[in-house]
């Protein structure tokens, strides 16, 4: 049966109908947005170089919040609507969030309703924000967040200097509901980060197999199910091969990227999902459903998620591909829809923990919208809501 | 000459298709009964060129990383390897190259 659990109030206030531009809208008595829209556009050496934009939200009781006598550029106020049947999280900057809406995660969370500790989830990739030996970034400075191994300065803790790592944990789990940047997909867990990419975003097979045998480690001491996000792509070798065999013999999940290289097809370890069904590979596609002109295709391919103009997190500091040091930033490729799938899976197995690897895989697949081709989309766009529901 | 960290990079056939792969890294890994026999993981390192290092010792799965010397290619002595000790090797490669490749 499919229910939305009921929400009257949000934050201890009442839920009213308010009319917005001539049309009734559910908002929040007394709750009001604020968006700031500076006229200058930022000059931080991004390739999407775009207007920053500063959101929050004001207690009409308290009155407005102050604001930077040097800040210049419009200022929008708004009741704080509220989407019935899902409340939208108090993330600023999650209206950007394109990908989240498709899915339909903000229903999705609201029929959540597992245990988070249930579920670890590895993201092996360039690192997490980092400074002074403490995670360094608003959105990703929770304790849930663990460093791993750091695989090229061992004994350093998993410090990102490229920028992807950052971007793909901000999109599985950024801290949601903190009125700060973005909403992660899968905000509950331990997400655990090992660093394999090095500056130039390049890892080695030898690499994912020791971090994958590291995750297998902790998972099994934390008593948890275990998810790993991995974007890297390489060629068919025996140690990814025996690599995705071990996880899969040890009961985890490899969720994989398809890769970038478009109709050359798809790389690995996402390939091995024909001959192992202990990895789900996923492709990109753009808001108007179709497929990201870079993204592998073939019969690799198990399903598609929004990998196009992804806004999230970035390191707050100087990294290769971004001087700037910028908080956020948006970004395109498999890597960006492969954690929406391993954050999905999350979802489902803290809720279902009973559930094999291959059950909580199946469950993605067959609550996919189709979108056509299998080459192309697998089992179609995955949706959070429908994953979720009856479960 | 490309480099990743201070290891030689240079292209070459991977069942295939093109790879990146490490001149002078070898992976090897050892069939599973032999995994934790120390005579076993003598003899493969025994065949190895002299002046190669242990990158890491074999690992739970039975998978060793060498650091060979300098002039050796690791697709060279990688094949030469699994057809000398096929009694114990599973396979022996050279370490290849992932990238993330995000726009």
């Amino acid at each position: 049966m499919e229910e939305n659990r009921k929400v009257d109030t949000y934050k201890g206030r009442r839920i009213v109908t308010t009319m917005v531009n001539g049309k009734p809208v559910e908002t929040v008595e007394g709750l009001y947005s604020w968006a700031q829209v500076p006229v200058a556009p930022a000059t931080r050496g991004m390739a999407d170089a775009e207007t920053r934009r500063r959101r929050s939200y004001f207690d009409l009781s308290t009155g407005v919040p102050a604001i930077g006598a040097s800040a210049s550029g419009a200022l929008v106020v708004n009741p704080l609507a509220i989407h019935r049947g899902a409340v939208a999280p108090d993330d600023p900057e999650f209206h950007r969030q394109w990908g989240l809406h498709h899915i339909r995660a903000d229903e999705a969370w609201s029929l959540w309703n597992g245990n988070a500790e249930r579920v670890v989830v590895a993201v092996i990739d360039s690192g997490i924000p980092i400074a002074d030996n403490a995670r360094s970034h608003p959105d990703l400075a929770e304790e849930r967040l663990i460093f791993g191994k750091n695989f090229h300065s061992p004994g350093s803790p998993p410090m990102d200097d490229h920028g992807h790592g950052t971007h793909v944990t901000g999109i599985l789990s950024a801290r949601r509901d903190n009125q700060e940047g973005i909403a992660g997909l899968w905000a509950g867990g331990r997400v655990v980060a090992y660093k394999v990419f090095n500056e130039d975003n390049i890892g080695t097979d030898q690499m994912f197999n020791n971090a994958v045998l590291e995750a297998l480690d902790f998972a099994e001491a934390a008593g948890a199910r275990l998810v790993i996000n991995y974007s890297g792509e390489g060629p068919d070798t025996p140690t990814s091969k025996a690599t995705v065999d071990q996880l899969r013999a040890e009961g985890a999940l490899l969720v994989a990227a398809a890769g970038n290289q478009g109709t050359a097809g798809v790389g690995f370890p996402g390939g091995y999902s024909t001959v192992n069904d202990a990895v789900l590979c996923v492709g990109s596609v753009n808001a108007s459903h179709r497929r990201a002109s870079s993204s592998g295709v073939g019969p690799a391919v198990s399903v598609v998620a929004p990998g196009v103009d992804i806004f999230s997190t970035f390191p707050n500091y100087p990294v290769t591909v971004n001087a700037g040091g910028a908080s956020y930033t948006s970004m395109s490729g498999t890597s960006m829809a492969t954690p929406l799938v391993a954050a999905l899976a999350c979802m489902i197995w803290s809720q279902r923990p009973e559930f094999t690897a291959q059950e909580v895989a199946q469950r993605i697949r067959e609550t996919s919208a189709s979108l056509g081709g299998a080459h192309e989309f697998g089992s179609g766009i995955i949706d959070a809501r429908a994953a979720m529901s009856g479960l | 000459m490309t480099k990743f960290g201070d290891h030689i990079v240079r292209e070459g056939l991977i069942k295939g298709a093109k790879a990146e792969y490490l001149a002078d890294q070898l992976v090897v890994k050892l069939k599973g009964s032999w995994v934790k026999d120390t005579g076993a993981r003598q003899k493969v390192m025994d065949r190895l060129p002299e002046g190669t290092r242990v990158e890491s010792s074999f690992n739970r799965m039975g998978i060793g990383v060498f650091r060979l010397p300098e002039g050796a290619d690791s697709l060279r002595v990688a094949s030469e390897l699994q057809e000398q000790e096929a009694e114990f090797v599973d396979y022996a490669q050279a370490g290849v190259l992932h990238r993330n490749q995000q726009k």
